[in-house]
């Protein structure tokens, strides 16, 4: 296929100012798990930063077992250095590794004022209300180290906020998927990453800007998703959990790999399903309380696309399926770092079902920030030699 | 090789060679047959382990036989309540355990590979999981797991259920971090509408009179344990081949059971005659008792053991007791939870799991070992670090620190606790004679 | 008097006769001779050769050794020794007899690593050993010399050769070492894949020396302890100065005679 020659490529220009976070005032929070509500932090006045854990591994390898999450051990070490200059960080009880790095935060940096989320692994009325609570324990403690307390206005725009942050990243996704050649692997997941860690106002603007842009864009451009869905490449789907790995995506590229849909904890996982109900809420004003919005921030993160932690993975398989079905998938790349129990056994089932449904499926461990380019890359061009 | 271990041996092997459900079920209804069992309880040396391991065998055939509904249960659920139900409780974790005493482990395991289950995935769960490929575990109608510790066993009693095609009948106690009214709440309304909903699919009602019954024997297990446990703060010399490491049942499938306080008592009973034994012959040495006493009482260095221990055959107790070392207790003996109250059974189960020391932040599985090295003693702290266990071993770090702190050594002993070819029998024996060296220099 | 110390480990044997003034074992001795020689398929064999050659070189008879303590992987079925001493408390001893105050030994052996942490007086308090992979022994970066084609002594100079690496990704020996070759077959400057290479193992180390906390003086033992690489790398990320014994592979024996009785 050939480039459109205006390439909006080189995406810090157009994202100049979300690089630019020294103006940012205020101070900063970091979390770890999608399952941390950023419009509860951003509410509290502080930017909420991901821990993203880029940093390479050094001192904190001497806390952790060998075989345990790289990505907890990199936070660590980003934790460790004060890489994002945090002021507190908000953990959730995510996983069996997430408890642990809570712990070794608690006892090794008493000095950073830390938070464990308790996220129910089910969704039921009564695991809401649970969830709803310690949502408000979380209100509490953000309140309190601005020493004041979340304002039900304040919430309400912040809930309004990230939802507009969401849909711009969904829109963002949908060129992805669609003109792969506007949007390529790199962007997608450089913006996502962004998306992440920059001053959130700013970033929303640069965003909308950008997406404005790719629509004027590709609006001269025929369609080439449909003559993508039948012939070659194949289009791929990548189920996982935190990749965030530049160098990969690069070599997506270079093997000319169509990714046509991507599950993972840094991609549809963080930015798919709004907080709800917000209309409802404003014909309800009257009696609507900080509880309420609480009710509703709760009920979208049970309900968004599923981390292989949840208890029920038949749901997280019908994702998957849908997911295939919609994008016209062809084949999966199930691609776990390493020694992620939660994601790892979701493989059984997954290959089981994929090859009862024809698709093919590769399985590709990986070390976070730490791989064998050239062995990864032999296997996902072998896969798709093989599609 | 004495008689028993003789016939021991040879079901093991008979086991091995024919590896399938049926076979299991046959030797489990012919071992556990009376006059079968009570013979075969007596083939151990200690009453202690007679009483364990009747209770064992009659157990896993009663969810062999197939005339009961069972459900497969992870470890730290309240069994009271399974029991309560009317459900024979079946542990793929504990049986886990098994495969590697049978040795038919490698089979297990490397079934599991096959599945694509990650081979960094922790052996307990990897071989339950082979095994139930196999189709060498009881078919089940009910699995019931939670949150509590660990992640692999929800993930992979899932996939059993899937393979079962009874997903509807998979439950997860999902088990909220802190232990505060709220989170009572919230737990004890699952454990309520779990016992509702598998009673309707059973086609009955909750019968409370049940509940109270398995409240009151679980408390009246409760009270031995916590009896055995003080004997056990000055006990130095145990009964042949005893091993605290192996009552993991009574804490665990036989909770809320006669059998569990059956088991319970009758260690009780054998520990106090060891301690009477131990008192009269540290008195007078030429005592006429019939235990022989190898070791000198006064140097015998006492361990505390966190974690589990290997189930394949191994010699580290020994290398143990030929230093002068003795397991005085176990984190797995600990009574950690207060009483039940037979009128809220659900609140007082979900308190007692919410009690649980490795629920939740390390700190209270910290303060729960701090309270053990206090009360019995202790010169040094092993933790056996079971290869791919993410939530015991990624505490080792803070453990060795704090009892550092306090004084106490720690050794992180690498292993497995079922792949013997995971650990090395060298190795393991140079940490052991180490740390033994630092602790006896320690003291001198 | 003469005491022996004999260290049967996996690639190595080394046996140290020490004549001693008297029997206390925090007395000065002096090294009267050692020998080390491959242990090969026994090492029963390996530990009486090593203690007969040993007495040879030092014209001593085997009956004026009074104590002979076994130590090292191998030092459970000696039977001409008097004791078994754990290589822990023997390296523990053994550095006393070069340096004073040691409160760090890190000792890189053939199969295993570990770091010792000591009193300052010659005993053990703490140790870890690495886990039962070799990446952060000295066989990983045998195995990688010859991948690259380059004797293993040369690493030292190389090293200084430049200060750029590629990362080794790989913790595990073998993928290490296919790693390796299809880093050489891309055309990376083999001196690049080196420092790569030196800080894979160091990095290994120095998790286990976090693990246990660092205190200096420090001290490195075992024959990885000769290749200046490592230790440069070693001092470099640990930001330490580390003592190297004349002969660092001998420690092991040394502190085995030292401790016999």
């Amino acid at each position: 296929m050939t480039e459109p020659e205006n390439r909006l490529r080189n995406i810090s220009n157009h994202f100049s100012n979300s690089f630019k976070t020294t103006k940012d005032e205020r101070l900063r929070v970091g979390w770890l798990c999608t399952y941390t509500p950023e419009e509860i932090i951003l509410s509290a006045g502080f930017t909420p930063i991901r821990i993203l854990g880029e940093d390479r591994v050094d001192k904190a390898e001497g806390y952790f077992p060998t075989n345990f999450c790289p990505y907890l051990k990199s936070s660590w070490e980003s934790i460790l250095n004060d890489i994002s200059k945090l002021s507190a960080i908000v953990f959730a009880n995510s996983c069996d590794g997430m408890r642990r790095l809570y712990d070794i935060c608690k006892n090794y940096k008493p000095q950073t004022p830390s938070f464990m989320l308790d996220v129910p692994r089910i969704n039921t009325d009564a695991s809401l209300k649970h969830f709803s609570n310690n949502l408000f324990e979380l209100a509490g403690f953000l309140g309190e180290l601005q020493k004041s307390k979340i304002e039900f206005d304040f919430l309400k725009k912040s809930i309004e906020f990230v939802n507009k942050k969401r849909t711009l990243l969904k829109k963002l996704n949908h060129y992805y998927s669609q003109f792969n050649c506007l949007v390529d692997n790199s962007d997608y997941f450089d913006i996502l990453k962004l998306s992440m860690i920059s001053e959130p106002e700013i970033f929303v603007q640069d965003l909308h800007t950008y997406l404005e842009k790719i629509a004027e864009e590709s609006a001269t451009l025929e369609i080439v998703g449909d003559s993508e869905n039948d012939g070659f490449p194949p289009r791929i789907m990548i189920i996982g959990n935190f990749i965030n790995e530049s160098k990969l995506w690069k070599s997506f590229k270079e093997l000319n790999c169509k990714i046509g849909a991507t599950d993972l904890c840094n991609s549809s996982r963080y930015y798919e399903g709004l907080v709800e109900d917000m209309e409802d809420m404003e014909n309800a004003s009257k009696n609507s309380t900080i509880e309420s919005l609480l009710g509703a921030i709760a009920a979208r993160y049970l309900n968004k696309p599923q981390c292989m932690r949840m208890a029920n993975l038949g749901i997280k398989l019908k994702e998957v399926k849908e997911n295939i079905i919609n994008n016209n998938i062809k084949g999966v790349i199930f691609f776990s770092m390493k020694f992620c129990d939660n994601t790892l056994l979701f493989y059984p089932l997954l290959r089981q079902h994929l090859s009862e449904t024809g698709v093919q499926s590769l399985f590709l461990e990986i070390e976070h920030n730490n791989f064998s380019e050239g062995q990864i890359k032999t296997r996902i061009q072998a896969f798709l030699e093989i599609l | 090789m004495g008689f028993a271990e003789n016939i021991r041996e040879t079901l093991k092997i008979k086991i091995q060679k024919n590896l399938n459900r049926d076979y299991i079920e046959k030797i489990l209804g012919i071992v556990g047959s009376w006059p079968v069992l009570p013979v075969y309880g007596m083939t151990f040396a200690s009453k202690s382990d007679k009483y364990l391991n009747i209770a064992t065998i009659k157990n896993i055939k009663k969810a062999y036989c197939q005339k009961y509904p069972v459900a497969y249960g992870s470890l730290f659920l309240p069994y009271e309540l399974l029991h309560s139900l009317d459900l024979v409780p079946f542990l793929p974790e504990v049986m886990a355990g098994f495969t590697a005493g049978i040795g038919i482990a490698d089979k297990t395991l490397k079934e599991a590979s096959a599945r694509w289950y990650t081979p960094d995935l922790c052996t307990f769960h990897r071989s339950a999981s082979g095994a139930v490929e196999l189709n060498l575990f009881p078919l089940p109608q009910f699995l019931i797991c939670s949150s509590l510790a660990c992640d692999a066993a929800q993930k992979t009693f899932y996939i059993d259920a899937k393979k079962y095609n009874i997903e509807d009948n998979f439950y997860l106690i999902d088990v909220p971090y802190n232990k505060t009214a709220d989170s009572i709440k919230y737990l004890a309304s699952q454990l309520e509408d779990i016992s509702t909903n598998i009673s309707k699919k059973m086609g009955k009602q909750v019968d409370m009179d049940k509940f109270k019954n398995t409240i009151r024997l679980s408390n009246e297990f409760r009270y031995w344990a916590l009896k055995v446990n003080d004997i056990r703060k000055e006990l130095l010399i145990y009964p042949k081949n005893f091993n605290g490491l192996s009552f993991i049942l009574p804490f665990h499938g036989l909770a809320g059971t006669k059998d569990a306080v059956v088991v319970y008592k009758n260690i009780y009973f054998e520990l106090k005659d060891f301690l009477e034994k131990q008192k009269g012959s540290s008195g007078n040495k030429k005592s006429g008792s019939n235990i022989k006493i190898k070791q000198d009482i006064g140097k015998t260095k006492r361990i505390l053991w966190l974690h589990l221990k290997p189930y394949y055959k191994n010699n580290i107790f020994e290398i143990l007791e030929n230093n002068n070392c003795r397991v005085v207790f176990e984190e797995i003996s600990q009574v950690y939870w207060p009483e039940l109250d037979g009128e809220k059974p659900f609140e007082s189960l979900a308190l007692k799991m919410l009690s649980h020391p490795l629920n939740g932040s390390v700190e209270n599985r910290m303060a729960a070992i701090l309270e053990m090295v206090r009360s019995y003693r202790i010169d040094g702290v092993i933790l056996f670090a079971h290869w791919g266990c993410r939530h015991s071993n990624g505490s080792a770090r803070i453990i060795k620190d704090t009892l550092r702190n306090n004084n106490v050594s720690t050794l992180i002993l690498d292993g497995d606790c079922l792949d013997k070819n995971n650990s090395s029998e060298g190795q393991i024996l140079t940490r052991i004679q180490g740390f033994m060296e630092i602790i006896n220099s320690e003291q001198s | 008097m003469y005491t022996c110390g004999v260290d049967v480990g996996s690639v190595s044997t080394e046996a140290v006769i020490l004549c001693r003034d008297n029997k206390d074992s925090n007395a000065k001795g002096r090294i009267v001779s050692y020998v080390i020689i491959p242990t090969g398929a026994s090492s029963k064999d390996a530990a009486l050769k090593a203690f007969e050659e040993a007495c040879m070189k030092a014209s001593v008879s085997k009956e004026d050794v009074y104590s002979i303590v076994a130590t090292g992987y191998g030092r459970i079925n000696i039977p001409f020794a008097n004791k078994n001493i754990t290589e822990i408390s023997c390296h523990a001893r053994g550095v006393l007899n070069y340096f004073s105050g040691i409160k760090t030994v890190i000792d890189i052996g053939g199969q295993d690593s570990k770091v010792i942490k000591l009193d300052g007086f010659g005993s053990p308090v703490d140790f870890l050993m690495n886990d039962k992979c070799a990446a952060g022994t000295g066989r990983f970066l045998e195995v990688m010399a010859r991948a690259l084609e380059i004797k293993l002594e040369h690493f030292g100079e190389i090293f200084t050769k430049t200060n750029e690496k590629v990362d080794i990704s790989s913790t595990c020996t073998v993928f290490a070492e296919s790693e390796v070759v299809s880093l050489i077959g891309q055309g990376i400057d083999k001196n690049k894949i080196i420092r790569g290479l030196v800080y894979s193992i160091v990095n290994k180390v120095i998790s286990m020396v976090e693990r246990i906390g660092l205190e200096e003086p420090v001290c490195m033992t075992g024959g990885v302890a000769k290749n200046l690489a490592v230790v440069k790398a070693l001092e470099e990320k640990l930001g330490v100065k580390i003592n190297i014994p004349e002969e660092p592979e001998i420690t092991g024996a040394l502190g085995a005679a030292y401790l016999a009785k």
